[in-house]
């Protein structure tokens, strides 16, 4: 009696794990894998860092067109320049590319582009002054990252030439009003630009 | 109170009362005194008794006065009693007097398991005293309010002793003549020299009161009191009338002079010792003397026995209480260094003159024990070890100066005739076992030691290692300390020291490695050297607790088994003995501890740590596991606090943080068959997350006009979060078999196969998620030989993605501003799940073994050690038909950076084989031989499929051992080789080593050894110079002599 009693026991636990094992996926939808229109896209929201190193929020941002990419560095500068010709349109796609790779792999040029791109929305005119004031404190925060966490960035062109980043990063932030955090000593550079070097 | 002390707590107890009830109408000793021409005795209960005392505590080494025994668990101090009272009672002590009294049912069970009485002692405001609730540190014996409390306080004492048969005699008092400081207006006005006879008058007037009062009590027992010395014995005799035996501290040495004498001239009363005795320590030479100190007490007990009744002499000894049964640690200083036996002579006395000097103290106060005490262990207890006067006094206590049949002056002789000498080496064999047993407690388990001189070489090989040359040395010691704090806790640690680290090993990967210089950026922006990186290092760590509830095992870099024989059906808790790769990647592995219940927590297993196998994240484990009704079942939950630690393997990459797996387990034998089955749920953090999957359609009409659909908005569901498995296993039939079937959803991931099923395959199906799977095999067996065949096929549930490199780039279109993202394949980095050992797969293994003695199995990890057949072997062919490329693998970077490779080497057909076998010519020789090939893929990206080969033997004769390895076109030691497809067109290995004893293969042993390793490199090696399509080849070379201590 006992023994068939098991029986049954393993009998209906089997079946159970099977019927929940084998219900399937009921709520895929199976949509074609699809080009994403990178125009006109909703601007991003800054609350939580995104963007901005260590954050990785904009993975999970459902306006960020390259959330299920592995988005590689093959097609940056091509967007990067496709972007840079219509500002007020294709910042957006600019900031969501530059900040998914600097997420995926966090790095000084990639926080230096995304700060950009930040001054860029800054910058547009169709925004509320409290839109824009809080693109250009993200911006701020962005290229103090640069400084604080990625001092020896470095950024090179196709002749090979490279430079550190941090200048640029710490005059921008000037630029913007602020002050650069940290112990810097600033020198004066090429051209009227400067060069700074940590004080210690 | 913990539950393991209940049973006998309540058995001592039961004991005790049931003892105490059958003599619950046992009536108090009657004591009376005999006094007559011949002096003054004692009986009790009618019969003579002289008094062969001892000053009895139990305060062990650690605390100080107070300490309380008798608020410890019943249990405890039945222990302590039972085994300090059985040394007394052996020794002839009849009586003890304590300074912390017992209750009364304490003072019987003394007196009714052991025949010693007590003496109750009130100590009269001798350290202070409460008067209504103010405590006087220096009690004034003229205040009539603070006299009256002492009285009260003392017949209180007697009320609640006075009918407990064991009681011997009231003792007022601790040499309170010696205490007499206080101060008062009534003094003051005395002159000088009155002012101590005016308190000592108070003091003896309070004691006349109380013997008094005690008397009117109708206690049977005798008053008595302890003196100092017989000073104000005048005053006694006036003051207290009522007191019938005078107890005195005398420190004399080794007689007492004229003070029998004195007291029977001024008092008239029987006396006894109090106090009395000698130190065991020579404050002159600075040891230990317990020589001495038998001498002396023998002495000081002569004079007892020749003053006693009827000896001639002053007649009125009764007897004494030695100061002290054991040595005290806390005498000297009293609150401080309570763990250390002090050796500072605290005061002098010239009665002492085996060490006395004049102007120097030589009295030992933490040496009066006629025992030596050990220190505690963790449960509080202590040894003692009887010193020569133990022995002595035992001799001298077997005397009966009242023995109507012996002469006066017999049993003097008698105790005059006792060496001391004689007991001496009793003391030193005795103490020498309990050091021994000290030292044992702490001790050296292993000690090794390794010198290396490497000499090493190349051409057209890319020596960019840091410091590298072509000489270099090395030296290692590791030291493993195990402690014992009691018998069922035990610990242990290794530490390893390093000398110089060489720079130019060709495998540039090992332990000691850490200490290699590392250059970091300093606060000024210069580089900075750091040469002594890591010097001295915890190598590995353990502990076990044996308790009678439960075994707790704590481990830090020690091996592990797995739980998979106890209900572990989806290893969730797996096995950890790959010590040398954890070692050689510097790893924190395995840490943690394990709780097992015993008792009533029996089947429950708690893992718990930072990382419990190698590569496990912060987790905890429970299981529990039980019988019931024949079937054996187990219920397991693995929960993940954090994310992985570092990891340096990246097979063993492991991303993601919290996560949570739980497992249920049955088991049923029916005939010769035992039924398995277990579901496992895993995964469900990831419940909702998308994935990626591609499904074939019409040519041409797919993802970029592939053959391919692909979506990305699939979703992980509850159901995928499922897994279950079923396994028959007959090992009773004529031929073992055993068929298994799994289910597993897309993130049912469990952990390794660590079961031996029928024998010991090495094919196994994965245990990832995303896949079902169905095996078998069976053996069959011809005398000594075996062949055992098994299959296996697996197949994904969703595929991985395809392949095709023109689907898996981003693509933009700057025209029309839309961006496509590339289809590349999955990885645990990026996506919920990914295809990699669950690929689609046929596999089969043929296993054939020629094995004569079983109880020496082929397959044990240490067989080459352990075989006894004089020819034992093994071939072992494996199949692998993989009928699809898998996803991508996770790599790590040099600096520990997690990455995904970026694609995954295509569907391919593998094979390997494996050869070994082990020769036993006689005890003196052992041959083992191994040789293998087959065909492998990489780990990480790379499609080369590569085709290895190797061979190689082990000869030990003797106390001599050599090695031979042969490897063509393998990969190299560590797994990035692997990863990276890292190969070498040939490497090869000799050694030859010369041990101390026999060289095992399962144990360090002393030896000297030189050792030679060279590799071939081409374009697929590592630290190869050239461009890829370069034909030349390069070469690396090592010699290595060595030589290891080890004990």
């Amino acid at each position: 009696m006992l023994k068939s009693r098991s029986k049954q026991i393993l009998l209906a636990l089997t079946l159970l794990v099977l019927n929940n094992a084998c219900r399937g996926d009921q709520d895929e939808g199976g949509e074609t894998l699809t080009d994403v229109q990178l125009e006109n896209l909703p601007l991003p929201s800054v609350d939580a860092d995104q963007g901005i190193h260590p954050s990785k929020s904009v993975l999970g941002d459902v306006n960020n067109p390259f959330k299920y990419a592995v988005a590689g560095e093959v097609q940056k500068w091509p967007i990067t320049t496709w972007a840079d010709q219509a500002p007020a349109a294709r910042a957006a796609a600019k900031f969501y590319y530059w900040a998914t790779i600097l997420a995926q792999g966090p790095d000084g040029v990639r926080q230096m582009y995304v700060a950009n791109t930040l001054v860029e929305l800054s910058n547009r005119t169709d925004l509320s002054d409290e839109q824009k004031a809080k693109y250009k404190a993200a911006a701020i925060r962005a290229y103090q990252v640069v400084l604080d966490e990625f001092p020896e960035a470095r950024d090179y062109n196709d002749a090979g030439d490279s430079w550190l980043i941090n200048s640029i990063a710490y005059q921008k932030i000037v630029e913007l009003g602020a002050k650069p955090q940290g112990d810097w000593v600033v020198l004066p550079g090429w051209n009227g630009g400067i060069i700074i070097m940590p004080a210690k | 109170m913990k539950p393991k002390f209940i049973v006998p707590m309540l058995l001592s107890s039961l004991l005790a009362m049931g003892s105490i009830a059958a003599k619950a109408e046992a009536a108090p000793a009657q004591v009376t005194i005999i006094q007559d021409a011949q002096g003054a005795k004692l009986q009790v209960e009618g019969k003579d008794f002289l008094i062969k005392g001892m000053n009895w505590g139990a305060i062990p080494v650690g605390e100080n006065y107070a300490y309380d025994l008798w608020s410890k668990p019943d249990s405890f101090i039945t222990e302590v009693l039972d085994t300090e009272m059985a040394m007394m009672k052996s020794m002839g002590v009849n009586a003890i007097r304590l300074f912390s009294m017992p209750p009364p049912r304490w003072v019987q069970y003394i007196y009714e398991r052991y025949g010693i009485y007590t003496v109750v002692t009130h100590l009269m405001g001798r350290y202070g005293f409460s008067v209504n609730g103010v405590w006087i540190p220096s009690v004034d014996y003229s205040d009539p309010k603070t006299r009256e409390a002492i009285k009260a306080d003392v017949l209180a004492t007697v009320e609640k002793y006075k009918d407990t048969p064991g009681v011997l005699m009231w003792m007022l008092g601790n040499e309170n003549n010696y205490g007499l400081v206080w101060t008062s207006s009534e003094i003051e006005n005395l002159p000088v020299g009155e002012r101590d006879t005016a308190r000592a008058t108070f003091l003896y007037s309070l004691f006349g009161e109380v013997a008094k009062a005690i008397k009117a009590t109708g206690a049977k027992q005798p008053v008595s009191m302890a003196n100092g010395d017989i000073q104000y014995l005048e005053l006694i005799a006036k003051h207290v009338p009522d007191l019938d035996v005078l107890g005195t501290n005398v420190y004399r040495g080794k007689n007492a002079t004229d003070l029998f004498e004195k007291v029977k001239a001024v008092l008239n009363k029987p006396v006894y010792f109090s106090e009395f005795g000698s130190d065991a320590f020579n404050a002159k030479s600075g040891q230990e003397d317990g020589l001495a100190q038998a001498e002396i007490l023998k002495s000081q007990w002569l004079d007892i026995y020749e003053n006693s009744y009827g000896q001639g002499k002053a007649g009125n000894a009764v007897g004494g209480f030695i100061f002290q049964w054991s040595d005290e640690w806390w005498k000297y200083k009293q609150t401080e260094y309570l763990e250390q036996h002090d050796q500072t002579a605290s005061w002098a006395n010239g009665g002492y003159a085996f060490d006395f000097e004049e102007g120097k103290n030589n009295m030992n106060e933490e040496w009066f024990g006629i025992t030596a005490k050990t220190k505690t262990d963790a449960r509080g207890r202590y040894k003692l070890s009887p010193r020569p006067a133990y022995y002595v006094l035992k001799q001298v206590f077997a005397n009966n100066p009242y023995d109507p049949s012996l002469k006066p002056g017999t049993t003097q002789t008698r105790i005059a005739d006792i060496d001391a000498r004689d007991y001496v080496p009793n003391y030193d064999a005795s103490r020498a076992n309990v050091r021994l047993d000290d030292l044992e407690r702490i001790y050296l388990r292993s000690a090794q030691i390794r010198l290396e001189s490497i000499q090493s070489n190349g051409k057209n090989t890319n020596r960019t290692r840091e410091g590298w040359q072509s000489y270099d040395h090395q030296e290692s010691m590791t030291l493993d300390f195990g402690w014992r704090p009691s018998p069922e806790l035990e610990a242990s640690a290794a530490i390893n020291i390093l000398g110089n680290v060489a720079g130019n090993k060709m495998d540039e990967i090992f332990y000691e490695n850490r200490g290699r210089p590392i250059e970091v950026r300093g606060e000024d922006g210069g580089v900075v050297t750091i040469r002594d990186n890591e010097r001295v290092k915890l190598h590995n760590a353990r502990f076990e607790w044996n308790d009678e509830d439960f075994l707790l095992e704590g481990f830090y870099r020690t091996g592990h088994g797995h739980w998979a024989d106890e209900g572990d059906f989806f290893g969730l808790y797996q096995e950890t003995w790959d010590l040398d790769g954890i070692d050689r990647y510097n790893s924190d592995a395995p840490s943690g501890m394990v709780f097992t219940g015993k008792k009533s927590l029996t089947g429950l297993k708690v893992a718990a740590g930072p990382q419990i196998y190698w590569g496990a994240k912060p987790m905890a484990i429970v299981k529990y596991q039980k019988q019931w009704n024949g079937i054996n079942f187990a219920a397991m939950h693995q929960e993940a606090f954090a994310a992985q630690q570092e990891v340096a393997n990246s097979s063993l990459t492991d991303p993601g943080g919290r996560a949570g797996k739980s497992s249920f387990y049955l088991s049923k034998p029916f005939d010769k068959m035992k039924v398995e089955w277990g579901v496992l749920q895993s995964g469900s953090e990831k419940i909702g997350d998308h994935y990626t999957k591609a499904e074939e359609t019409d040519s041409g009409q797919g993802f970029r006009g592939s053959d391919y659909r692909i979506t990305d908005d699939a979703r992980v569901t509850e159901s995928d979060t499922w897994a279950t498995k079923l396994r028959l296993v007959s090992t009773t039939s004529s031929i073992p078999w055993y068929v298994a079937g799994a289910y597993r959803g897309l993130v049912a991931n469990g952990g390794g196969d660590a079961s031996i099923v029928v024998t010991k395959w090495a094919l196994k199906p994965s245990e990832r998620g995303n896949q079902y799977n169905v095996s078998g095999g069976m053996m069959y067996g011809m005398g000594y030989f075996s062949v055992a065949p098994q299959v296996i096929y697996q197949k994904p549930l969703v595929d991985a993605l395809p392949p095709d490199p023109s689907l898996a780039a981003d693509a933009f279109d700057a025209g029309t501003g839309t961006f496509q993202p590339g289809l590349r394949p999955r990885n645990l980095l990026n996506d919920t799940f990914a295809v990699l050992d669950n690929r689609e797969m046929t596999g089969a293994e043929l296993l054939f073994v020629y094995d004569p003695t079983p109880d020496s199995w082929i397959h044990d990890w240490n067989n080459s050690e352990r075989e006894t057949a004089s020819f034992a072997a093994s071939l072992d062919i494996i199949y692998r038909k993989l009928h699809s490329n898998r996803d991508a693998n996770l790599g790590v970077l040099a600096g520990g950076q997690v990455f995904a490779f970026g694609s995954a080497p295509p569907a391919e057909d593998l094979w390997d084989a494996v050869l070994r076998t082990v020769h036993v010519f006689s005890g003196d020789l052992r041959v083992i031989n191994q040789a293998y090939g087959g065909t492998g893929q990489a780990n990480g990206d790379s499609p080369r499929l590569v085709k290895r080969y190797g061979l190689g033997s082990t000869v030990r004769y003797r106390r001599l051992l050599t090695q031979a390895m042969f490897r063509w076109n393998d990969w190299g030691p560590y797994d990035y080789h692997r990863d990276y497809n890292l190969t070498f067109p040939f490497q090869g290995q000799i050694g030859v080593a010369y041990g101390i004893g026999p060289i095992r293969f399962d144990k360090d042993v002393s030896q000297v050894g030189m050792r030679y390793q060279m590799r071939t490199l081409d374009k697929y090696s590592p630290r190869y110079p050239y461009a890829l399509d370069s034909e030349k080849r390069g070469s690396e070379e090592e010699w290595t002599t060595y030589v290891e201590i080890s004990i």
